[in-house]
């Protein structure tokens, strides 16, 4: 049995590539209905191992080691799934899966289905494997995994000046961010001889019991080659932050998401920009150990660049919140509240304490359930409508209920009303910082009060433009979407209401996560441990 | 500009084995004095397997972006840059 579950990890990886190539000769060669319901089996197979995956990485010593192809690290590449990229991956894969639902009626009207599927089960592939990977170089391998087919999704209404030039500009900006991770993988490989990130761990430990590296060498890096720590955090934080969309780095995001077909606007908002928040929760505080036990480069550089997340942090809410006041267009409305979302996720991140990172991580996972639910409301909305601009709609409410309750109830989950999921993350936001009690920490916990009530203003803007006031006469003949689109909102919002009322579970487990992200002692052993044949 | 950096990470493997000149990577036989001489004179192996990933995944991000910049070509009837810029940014 527990030789079956180890592989469920490596499984959670290749059933959605494996899937994404089959996707497309289902299509040609069966028909156009099979693609469906395949596309939507092989999700759920990837939520199932990715479940299966969490069970097992939560038993034991809470960290499951795979080795591909059987050879040990640090040559041989791992994955090293613990409790926070266990959880991550979970809610990434369920959001997927009901979006691969969605999709089967949405997308209904469009050609090329079975390559929007392959292209959706590619990302889903290179979203697991970026979560789930212990080596940096192979991190990048998976970023462009889910990269590329995203750039394509972003495009994929092909016919639309909208699309294409969004996607060109998406492009550029995200294949730019990669490059210079890639430039920064190679100054970690020159300077310390190791890409694994255990190993790395090590190599700049100052730690009285961490083992001997794995991959051999020195244990005093001379000063002379960590002078190059500084633009390692540089590159790598810059190019994670372009690519989750923090505020002077987001201007591709306000574009590419609204350009993308609905159910990708949901997951690249959703799922997708929160992988590179996880990845820099585990390079700054696993990898680098937040700063602590560590040659005095690694620390200097850790403290520095959290200085900079914080500035940024906060400058992505205020932004992110009052461009949310001017949007008309709908769907570019709930894009600038993700740059909003993902300054709080860094606000969390940049406390660098257990409580912050806990705060961070169950905010992750909130929102990922929270702006989900609003695209793919507005998603109905737009499929029946054909419009996105608030200003032409009206008076939904009577011919959509169902819709519009879902949208209120995640627009003010999403504005941080109680008894909402979202409400519950800002609030252990916001004691983390009064817990730190720094001054730029009381600043952080003061512009995340403020711009909640900004983003609470700027939602009853639109629920009013959009569903109560006069109906437009030519949208007399509205009704409610078929059930593949009503059931993903229903599920997405009961959530949201459970999770709000009764959040303890999740919060356990988001402080199971953090606590796993900052045990970095338990990290290196159990990569050691994979050193005996 | 991936180029560069490829350039730059094999660099990182090169080693001065002076008067030697190193050789590349290979083991040809699998005899004992083709593995003692790969020890001393070889270049480190693994920035190749790297820059040879990136290669390939260069490849692919160069042939998308060709084929959106056909699809701009196609609405605008322009790959001029100032003319391809209806968005509102």
């Amino acid at each position: 049995m527990a030789v079956s579950l180890i592989h469920a990890a490596i499984l959670t990886v290749f059933t959605p590539l494996f899937a994404g190539f089959l996707a497309p000769a289902i299509g040609t060669f069966i028909s156009r209905k099979w693609v469906n319901v395949f596309a939507c089996m092989s999700s759920a197979a990837t939520l199932l191992f990715a479940v299966l995956t969490m069970v097992y990485a939560s038993s034991g010593n809470g960290i499951l080691l795979y080795r591909m192809g059987g050879f040990p690290p640090p040559v041989g590449i791992v994955l090293e799934v613990d409790k926070l990229n266990s959880l991550i991956a979970v809610a990434s894969a369920a959001i997927i899966l009901l979006a691969t639902i969605y999709s089967t009626e949405y997308m209904s009207r469009e050609g090329n289905l079975s390559l929007y599927y392959a292209l959706l089960l590619t990302l889903e592939s290179g979203m697991m494997g970026a979560l789930y990977t212990g080596d940096l170089f192979n991190l990048f391998v998976f970023l462009e995994l889910m990269s590329v087919p995203s750039y394509a999704l972003v495009a994929f209404l092909r016919r639309s000046f909208e699309a294409v030039e969004a996607g060109l500009k998406y492009m550029f900006m995200s294949a730019l961010a990669l490059n210079f991770y890639y430039f920064a993988t190679a100054f970690i490989y020159g300077a310390f001889g190791t890409l694994n990130m255990a190993d790395l761990s090590v190599k700049i430990s100052l730690h009285s019991q961490s083992p001997e590296p794995l991959s051999g060498g020195i244990r005093n890096i001379p000063s002379s080659i960590t002078l190059v720590l500084p633009a390692i955090m540089a590159l790598t934080l810059w190019s994670f932050g372009l690519k989750s969309a923090l505020a002077p780095l987001h201007t591709w995001l306000p574009d590419a998401h609204p350009a993308a077909p609905t159910p990708i606007s949901a997951v690249l908002s959703g799922a997708f920009v929160k992988v590179t928040v996880y990845t820099s929760i585990r390079l700054l505080f696993t990898v680098f150990h937040g700063g602590v036990n560590v040659i005095e480069e690694v620390l200097n550089a850790v403290h520095s660049s959290i200085q900079v997340v914080t500035a940024l942090s906060m400058l992505s809410m205020l932004l992110g919140s009052l461009a949310m006041l001017l949007q008309n267009d709908i769907k570019r409305f709930l894009a600038y509240s993700t740059i909003a979302n993902i300054g709080y996720a860094f606000l969390g991140v940049s406390l660098a304490s257990e409580s912050g990172l806990t705060a961070s991580t169950l905010h992750v996972i909130n929102h990922m359930i929270t702006k989900a639910l609003l695209f793919l409301t507005v998603g109905c909305i737009i499929h029946k409508t054909h419009i996105r601009d608030i200003r032409e709609l009206g008076g939904l409410y009577a011919r959509m209920p169902i819709t519009a309750t879902c949208y209120i109830i995640g627009a003010l989950s999403i504005a941080g009303v109680p008894p909402l999921n979202v409400f519950v993350s800002k609030l252990l936001l916001v004691i983390a910082a009064l817990e730190k009690l720094t001054p730029t920490a009381i600043v952080g916990a003061i512009l995340l009060v403020v711009t909640s009530a900004i983003v609470l203003a700027a939602q009853f803007r639109v629920i009013h433009a959009v569903f109560f006031g006069k109906l437009p006469s030519s949208l007399k003949q509205v009704s409610e979407p078929g059930l593949p689109m009503l059931a993903p909102i229903t599920i997405l919002t009961a959530s949201t209401v459970v999770l709000g009322v009764y959040p303890y579970p999740l919060i356990e487990l988001a402080s199971n996560g953090a606590k796993a992200a900052l045990d970095y002692v338990n990290y290196v052993a159990s990569a050691q441990l994979l050193m005996k044949p | 500009m991936v180029n560069s950096i490829n350039l730059f990470f094999i660099t990182l493997g090169y080693r001065e084995v002076w008067p030697n000149i190193p050789i590349a990577p290979v083991i040809p036989h699998g005899l004992r004095e083709d593995i003692s001489s790969y020890v001393s004179l070889a270049v480190d192996p693994l920035p190749q397997c790297l820059v040879l990933t990136a290669i390939v995944i260069d490849m692919a991000v160069t042939a998308f972006a060709v084929a959106l910049i056909i699809a701009v070509y196609r609405i605008y009837g322009s790959v001029d840059e100032r003319r391809v810029r209806r968005l509102a940014g």
